[in-house]
C-alpha cells in the first residue's frame, strides 16, 4: 500500500510539471517518429559520384550511365584534381576516373576514389558502385563469351564437314601401304641371278685365232663350243628372265600410277582440312579479347582512399570527440544552469550589481573549460595509442574543437533556462543529443536517409562539426575551404547565446 | 524643517496575470529606521520587498531612493541596497569565506578589500571559528548569520530583510533580533523587516507598516499606529475555574464590549470604556460566584491592532458581499 502511494506521489509530482510530462511523453514519441522515418529504408539516397576522364568513350559514357540513377547523382568535372578533391570536401562521396579513350581492350582499370574515412559508408558506397559497374561488365562478358562461342560453333561445323577426310586419307593410305607392299614384293620376287655369260667375241675371235694359227678342225674346239652353246643358252635364260620382269615393271608403273592417283586425292584432302583450320584459325585470331582475366571481368576497377592509410580509431576519431563534446556539453551545461537555478542562492545572484551576460558567460566558460579538460584528456590518450606526435595536430582542430563545444554547451546552457526541473531538463537534453546522434553519420550513414531529411541533417551540428573536423585532421584542410560550414558554426553560436539570453530573462523571473 | 524620506514609495500597485498583489502603496522610509511590513502570507509583503530591490517592476507608481526614481538608477540601488529572503540565499556546498568571497567580488568589491573585509565580518558576525566550515555543515543560526553577512558584505545602506526569524526558534530569533539591531546602530544601515511575527516586530522596529489584504491599512511608528488605530484597552481576566462561558454570554450582551476572546487561560475583553466594563466583569464574577485570580488593563499590543484593523476590514466587506 505504502508502495504504491509512494509511486502514485512521484506520479502525480511528475504529472503537475505539463513540461516534465510533456517531455517524457512525447520525447521518446517524437524520437522514434523522427528514426523511423528517417531510418526506414535499406537503400543509399543521394549519393553523389564526380566522374573524370582525359576522353570519354563509349564504354565510359556507358558506364556513366550506368550508374546515373535516382540513388547516384553524377558529376563530371574539370580535372582529376578537382573530382579527388571533391571527394575530401564532400562535394562527392566517390570520384571515379575513367582511362582515356577507355574500352574493352585497354589494360587500364577504372580507379575509383573514395574516403576510408568514412568507415560505415564507404564500403557500403563501394559495394553499390561495384554492383553498377558489375551490371555493365556481365553485359560485356556475355558478349566476349558469344563471340567466342561463335567462333567454336563455326569451327565445330568445320570439323564436322572434314571429319570424314581423315578417315578416307587413312584407308587410302592402307590402300596405297598395301599397294606399297605388294610392289614391294614383287619387285623383291624378281629373280636377277645369271651365271656368267662369258665373253662370246672374244671367244669366238680366240677360237679363230687358235684354228687359222693351228690350223685345227673344228671338232678341236668342241669343248669350247660347247661352252658356248651352254652360255648361249644361259642368256636365253636370261632374255626370258628379263622379259619377265619387263613384265612386272608394267605391272609396278600402273600400281604406281594408281599411288600417285591416291596420293593426288589425299593432297587435295589435306588441302581441303588445310583450309578448313586455317579458317578455324582466322576466326580465332579475329577475337579480340583471348584473356580469361579480360573476359571473366571485362571492366577491372580499382578502388583508391582519397585519405591517408591510418586505423579505424583515427577514422572514427572525430566523430568519437564530437559525441563527447555533445553529451558532456549539453549535460554538463544544462545540469549546471538547472544547479544554479535550484541553488538557494540563485536570487541573491540576481540582485548583486551583475549585469547578465557574466554570468551567462561565466557559465559558459565553466563548461566549456571542463569540455576541453575532457577533449584535452582523449586527445592525449588518443595520440599515446596511435603514437601521432602531438605537434601533427593542425592547430585550426583547436579552433573547431572550441567552435562545436560552443555550440553544444550554448545549446545545454538554453535547455537549463528553458526547464524548470532537473529530471524534464535531462530527458529533452538526452532526447536532443539523440535525436542529433541519430541524424548523424555515426550510428548509420546519412545517405541512408531519404533526400529531404538529409538535407536537415546537414544543418546538424553534430554532422557539421564531425564534418569539419575530419576534414581537418584527416585532409588537413584550410580554413578557407571550410569557410561556408564554419560560418554556420558561426551563426548556431550566435542564435544560441541569444536564445539563451532571451530565455534567461524569461526564465529567471519565471522560476524565482 | 522634516528630512526627505530615504526611501519613499508612491502609489505602488502589481498584479500577476488577473491577481492584483499590491494596490495603492504609499509608505516613507527615513534613514536609519528599522521598518516594519508586517501582514499575513499572502499579503503581498515579499512582493514590495522584491519591488524594492527592483527584481519585480512595479505596474505603477514609483519608489525613490535618495531622491532619486531606482527604476532609472538600478546600478545604484543593487549597490546600496542588501537582501536576505527567507530560506537563506548562499551556496550550501562553499564554505563561510567561500561564500564571502564570491558575493563580494558580485558586489564589485575588490579582493584587496575583501582580504581585510572578511576576517571583521567573520568576527562581528561571530562566524570566525567557522572560516572554512561548509555553509551546509552550519547550524541553522550560523547559516541565518551567513545570509546577513551576504547581504551586507557590501555595506549596503538599506538591508531588506524577508520574514528573517522565519522557523527559528525563540533563542535563535532572538540573537538575530540583537544582530540585526547592531548592524542599524553600528553601520547606520537603514532595515526593513517583513514579518507576520508581530512581537518581535515591535520588539526591534522603531516603524511599521500593516499590509492587509494588498494595501497598506496603516503605517508610522508603532506608538502612533497603536495611538491612531487602536482606540480600545484590552482587560485581561483570571478566575480559579477558568470557566467564561457565563461571563461571556453576559459580555456579549454589554453595549461597551468591542470583542472577546480567550488567549490562554485569561478571558481578554476589548473596550473602548474600560471603567465601565471592569464594574460589570467584576459584577459577573460576584454573580456566578467565581473565585477571582487576576484582572489588569492595558495598552494594545501591535497584535491586536493589526487584527483590530483587519477585523474592521472584515466587516466593512461583509455588508458589501450582500
Amino acid at each position: 500500500m505504502k508502495l504504491i502511494q509512494i509511486i502514485k506521489k512521484n506520479f502525480l509530482l511528475l504529472i503537475r510539471s505539463k513540461s516534465s510530462a510533456l517531455v517524457v511523453l512525447l520525447g521518446p514519441l517524437i524520437l522514434m517518429l523522427l528514426v523511423s522515418l528517417a531510418f526506414n529504408s535499406s537503400s543509399l539516397f543521394n549519393i553523389r559520384i564526380g566522374a573524370y576522364s582525359p576522353q570519354y568513350s563509349d564504354l565510359s559514357e556507358s558506364l556513366l550511365q550506368q550508374l546515373q540513377t535516382d540513388q547516384f547523382k553524377v558529376v563530371r568535372t574539370e580535372t582529376q584534381e578537382s573530382c579527388i578533391k571533391g571527394v575530401e570536401r564532400e562535394q562527392y562521396h566517390v570520384c571515379a576516373i575513367f582511362p582515356s579513350n577507355l574500352n574493352i581492350k585497354s589494360s587500364e582499370a577504372i580507379t575509383f576514389y573514395v574516403d576510408k574515412s568514412k568507415i560505415n559508408l564507404v564500403y557500403i558506397i563501394i559495394n553499390s558502385i561495384s554492383s553498377k559497374i558489375q551490371i555493365k561488365s556481365s553485359e560485356l562478358s556475355t558478349a566476349l563469351t558469344a563471340t567466342l562461342v561463335n567462333t567454336l560453333n563455326d569451327a565445330n561445323t568445320k570439323i564436322d564437314e572434314k571429319k570424314d577426310l581423315p578417315t578416307k586419307i587413312t584407308s587410302k593410305i592402307d590402300e596405297l601401304s598395301s599397294k606399297s607392299n605388294k610392289l614391294s614384293s614383287n619387285l623383291q620376287s624378281l629373280d636377277l641371278s645369271q651365271s656368267p655369260a662369258g665373253n662370246f667375241t672374244l671367244i669366238s675371235l680366240e677360237i679363230e685365232k687358235i684354228r687359222n694359227e693351228t690350223g685345227s678342225d673344228k671338232s678341236t674346239f668342241k669343248t669350247l663350243n660347247n661352252l658356248i652353246g651352254e652360255a648361249k643358252s644361259n642368256v636365253e635364260s636370261a632374255n626370258s628372265k628379263l622379259a619377265a620382269i619387263i613384265s612386272i615393271r608394267e605391272t609396278s608403273v600402273n600400281e604406281l600410277k594408281s599411288i600417285n592417283e591416291a596420293l593426288s586425292s589425299n593432297k587435295q584432302d589435306t588441302i581441303s582440312i588445310q583450309s578448313s583450320l586455317n579458317e578455324i584459325s582466322s576466326r580465332i585470331n579475329a577475337i579480340e579479347i583471348k584473356d580469361i582475366q579480360k573476359i571473366v571481368t571485362p571492366v577491372s576497377t580499382e578502388i583508391k582512399s582519397v585519405s591517408k592509410e591510418s586505423t579505424h580509431l583515427s577514422y572514427t576519431f572525430p566523430a568519437l570527440i564530437i559525441i563527447v563534446i555533445m553529451f558532456s556539453g549539453i549535460f554538463l551545461a544544462s545540469t549546471s544552469i538547472i544547479d544554479e537555478k535550484s541553488s538557494r542562492a540563485y536570487f541573491r545572484n540576481f540582485i548583486t550589481p551583475t549585469k547578465n551576460y557574466l554570468f551567462l558567460l561565466s557559465h559558459y566558460l565553466f563548461s566549456l573549460t571542463i569540455v576541453l579538460i575532457q577533449i584535452a584528456i582523449i586527445f592525449f590518450v588518443m595520440l599515446y595509442i596511435t603514437k601521432t606526435p602531438t605537434n601533427t595536430i593542425p592547430p585550426l582542430v583547436l579552433l573547431l574543437l572550441f567552435l562545436i563545444s560552443s555550440i553544444f554547451i550554448l545549446i545545454g546552457m538554453f535547455i537549463g533556462y528553458l526547464f524548470k526541473s532537473e529530471e524534464t531538463a535531462n530527458i529533452a537534453a538526452i532526447s536532443i543529443s539523440v535525436i542529433m546522434l541519430f541524424f548523424s553519420s555515426t550510428i548509420l550513414p546519412l545517405e541512408t536517409l531519404p533526400s529531404a531529411i538529409q538535407d536537415i541533417a546537414k544543418f546538424n551540428p553534430f554532422v557539421i562539426g564531425e564534418s569539419l573536423l575530419r576534414r581537418v585532421s584527416v585532409f588537413n584542410e584550410s580554413v578557407s575551404a571550410l569557410s561556408f560550414q564554419l560560418s554556420i558554426l558561426l551563426a548556431y553560436i550566435a542564435l544560441f547565446a541569444i536564445l539563451t539570453y532571451v530565455m534567461r530573462e524569461i526564465s529567471s523571473r519565471r522560476d524565482l | 524643517m522634516p528630512q526627505p524620506p530615504f526611501i519613499e514609495i508612491q502609489h505602488l500597485r502589481k498584479s500577476f496575470k488577473e491577481k492584483r498583489v499590491l494596490e495603492e502603496i504609499n509608505l516613507n522610509v527615513q534613514y536609519q529606521d528599522i521598518f516594519g511590513i508586517i501582514g499575513k502570507s499572502g499579503s503581498g509583503k515579499t512582493t514590495l520587498l522584491n519591488i524594492l530591490i527592483g527584481f519585480l517592476k512595479p505596474d505603477n507608481g514609483h519608489i525613490v531612493f535618495q531622491s532619486r526614481d531606482i527604476e532609472k538608477d538600478m546600478e545604484n540601488v543593487s549597490q546600496q541596497f542588501g537582501f536576505t529572503a527567507q530560506d537563506g540565499s548562499f551556496y550550501p556546498k562553499l564554505s563561510v569565506r567561500e561564500n564571502l568571497e564570491y558575493f563580494g567580488s558580485l558586489y564589485n568589491i575588490k579582493k584587496n578589500e575583501l582580504k581585510e573585509k572578511i576576517p571583521r565580518m567573520l568576527k562581528s558576525f561571530g562566524l570566525e571559528d567557522s572560516e572554512n566550515t561548509l555553509a551546509s555543515k552550519l547550524s541553522i543560526g550560523m547559516q541565518k548569520r551567513l545570509d546577513i553577512a551576504c547581504g551586507i558584505i557590501h555595506d549596503p545602506k538599506v538591508l531588506l530583510l524577508d520574514e528573517p526569524t522565519e522557523n527559528l526558534d525563540p533563542p535563535l530569533r532572538r540573537e538575530i533580533l540583537t544582530l540585526l539591531h547592531e548592524i542599524n546602530k553600528k553601520k547606520n544601515v537603514t532595515i526593513i523587516i517583513t514579518s507576520h511575527l508581530l512581537d518581535e516586530v515591535e520588539l526591534i522596529c522603531n516603524k511599521v507598516a500593516i499590509l492587509h489584504k494588498n494595501t497598506i491599512l496603516a503605517s508610522g511608528t508603532i506608538n502612533d499606529v497603536k495611538e491612531k488605530y487602536s482606540k480600545n484597552l484590552e482587560i485581561h481576566l483570571e478566575t480559579y475555574s477558568r470557566r467564561y462561558d457565563a461571563i461571556i454570554k453576559e459580555l456579549k450582551s454589554k453595549k461597551d464590549v468591542i470583542d472577546i476572546s480567550i488567549q490562554g487561560n485569561k478571558l481578554v475583553c476589548y473596550t473602548s470604556k474600560p471603567e465601565n466594563v471592569l464594574d460589570f466583569i467584576l459584577g459577573l464574577i460576584k454573580k456566578y460566584n467565581e473565585k477571582l485570580m487576576d484582572i489588569d488593563i492595558n495598552k494594545p499590543s501591535l497584535n491586536e491592532v493589526f487584527e483590530s484593523l483587519t477585523r474592521e476590514i472584515k466587516q466593512e466587506q461583509k455588508p458589501a458581499k450582500k
